[in-house]
């Protein structure tokens, strides 16, 4: 064994061949193949990252969102209840007036109803009353009563006769109903029918008749005019008198 | 016993170039080791198939170990120190093919790779903190250990190629010397043993000179 320096060269100069053809065909390339997989390894991870990243701000835009959704549906439904309240209130008040209304004319009803029937009971009152009046009178009056009117009737017949000659009528003679409760005597009929014609300056035509129902008096008419001294008429000129007021 | 001859021969010489068979075995190592590598590297992709993966499980295990080590950027010193444990490692186990010397038993062989680690270590250091800075390691603790310091450097690379070519010259004479005396398997036992000593001493070869490297920079830190 001896010391060959050629060998030691020679070993020197294999080792640094070897190692740059290494180099170009061993390290590089797996150096870069492991560089290039930790890179994508790390970009993969950023990328995930990325992705959940983008998720979770999706989520949160989503919330967001939905959040905004339910604000507007509570304004909705808020705004909703309002008008809702504004009709019911506005409803209400109609049918208030409605009612009040139909109240009224009710109460209209009701107080003609009332006033019809108080017409009524004042009306058979008085039917009643004027009944019951010539009933009475009925049973006291008699002949001397029925002279006594018929009395204080002649007594009043200038103003009866004035009365007429106001209507100026073209006939000659003027006819004149005569009703008497009781017969009266010729005489009395006889001097009214010339007191009457000197007065009017016409002739005048009696027709006498008898009635009872007036109970005592007499009661004239000529033309459309009636001049009524009967208790009847009395009482039911009273009755029609007491009927207007109220 | 010509053929049992375990010290390297001049094959043939050019001029005053004499080509031990040394050198042959090694170029036909280097051309064994550039085919593998040329084919392991030829279809890498990111999804790495079967092989890849083993390939790079190697690499990144080299990568830990001088992380480990080293405090420095692993891919600066992997490719000097994987041709080293390559190249040592195969040239140990080259002794395995009948016919075949192993290289690494030529102390020419060991003390040209004990070279390359002592030149690296330099390198190394002064080109990661300068000269100035990479000499102040050789004053520490004090300049009394300046002497030592330089004996160390002296020794400690001649023990790298001594360790390396005794292993391997051992291992090779006792497979021949068992092969003489009991004939063809007994030696069998002790090729396995050889084949699991190559391989630690290629790793032992490439650690050193890794704390070596580290013992140049750390001073700084």
């Amino acid at each position: 064994m001896k010391f060959n320096i050629w060998t030691l060269l020679f070993q020197i100069i294999n080792f640094v061949i070897l190692l740059y053809i290494l180099r170009r065909i061993l390290y590089k390339p797996i150096r870069e193949i492991i560089e290039k997989r930790r890179g994508l390894i790390a970009k993969t991870v950023e990328d995930a990252e990325k992705t959940k990243k983008e998720a979770l701000e999706l989520k949160e835009k989503n919330q967001e969102e939905l959040n905004k959704a339910k604000e507007l549906q509570s304004q909705m439904l808020e705004q909703t209840r309002e008008e809702a309240l504004k009709d019911r209130n506005k409803l209400l008040g109609e049918a208030e007036k409605d009612a009040a209304k139909i109240i009224e004319k009710e109460k209209a009803l009701i107080d003609a109803e009332k006033m019809r029937i108080e017409s009524e009971l004042k009306n058979k009152t008085l039917e009643m009353v004027s009944v019951f009046a010539s009933n009475l009178l009925k049973d006291i009056s008699d002949e001397e009563l029925h002279n006594a009117i018929l009395r204080k009737f002649l007594k009043e017949t200038g103003k009866f006769v004035s009365d007429i000659s106001k209507i100026k009528e073209k006939e000659e003679t003027v006819n004149i109903d005569l009703v008497t409760a009781y017969p009266l005597p010729m005489v009395d009929v006889k001097t009214f029918q010339e007191t009457l014609a000197s007065h009017l300056a016409k002739k005048v035509k009696m027709n006498t008749t008898i009635d009872k129902t007036l109970i005592a008096g007499v009661r004239i008419k000529a033309y459309d005019m009636i001049y009524d001294s009967s208790l009847a008429g009395q009482v039911n000129a009273l009755a029609s008198q007491l009927k207007e007021t109220k | 016993m010509k053929i049992f001859n375990v010290f390297p021969e001049t094959i043939f010489s050019i001029g005053p170039v004499h080509i031990t068979d040394t050198v042959i075995t090694t170029w036909f190592v280097m051309v064994a080791i550039i085919t593998i590598c040329y084919l392991a590297t030829r279809k890498l992709s990111v999804k790495p198939s079967f092989f890849q993966e083993i390939l790079e499980a190697i690499f990144e295990a080299m990568e830990k170990t001088i992380k480990d080590i080293l405090p420095l950027d692993p891919w600066l010193v992997v490719p000097m120190l994987g041709t080293l444990w390559i190249l040592i490692g195969f040239s140990n186990l080259a002794g395995l093919i009948p016919g075949l010397k192993t290289p690494t038993a030529d102390l020419n062989t060991t003390l040209a790779f004990a070279l390359i680690s002592f030149s690296m270590t330099h390198v190394i250091g002064i080109a990661t903190q300068g000269l100035k800075g990479y000499l102040v390691h050789y004053k520490e603790p004090t300049w009394l250990l300046l002497p030592f310091h330089l004996i160390a450097e002296v020794t400690r690379t001649a023990a790298l190629a001594v360790r390396l070519f005794g292993n391997m010259l051992s291992g090779d004479m006792i497979a021949i010397i068992l092969l003489g005396i009991v004939g063809l398997l007994v030696p069998i036992p002790f090729s396995l043993l050889h084949i699991i000593i190559g391989i630690i001493q290629a790793y032992i070869f490439g650690i050193l000179t890794l704390v070596f490297i580290a013992g140049g920079i750390k001073t700084k830190s």
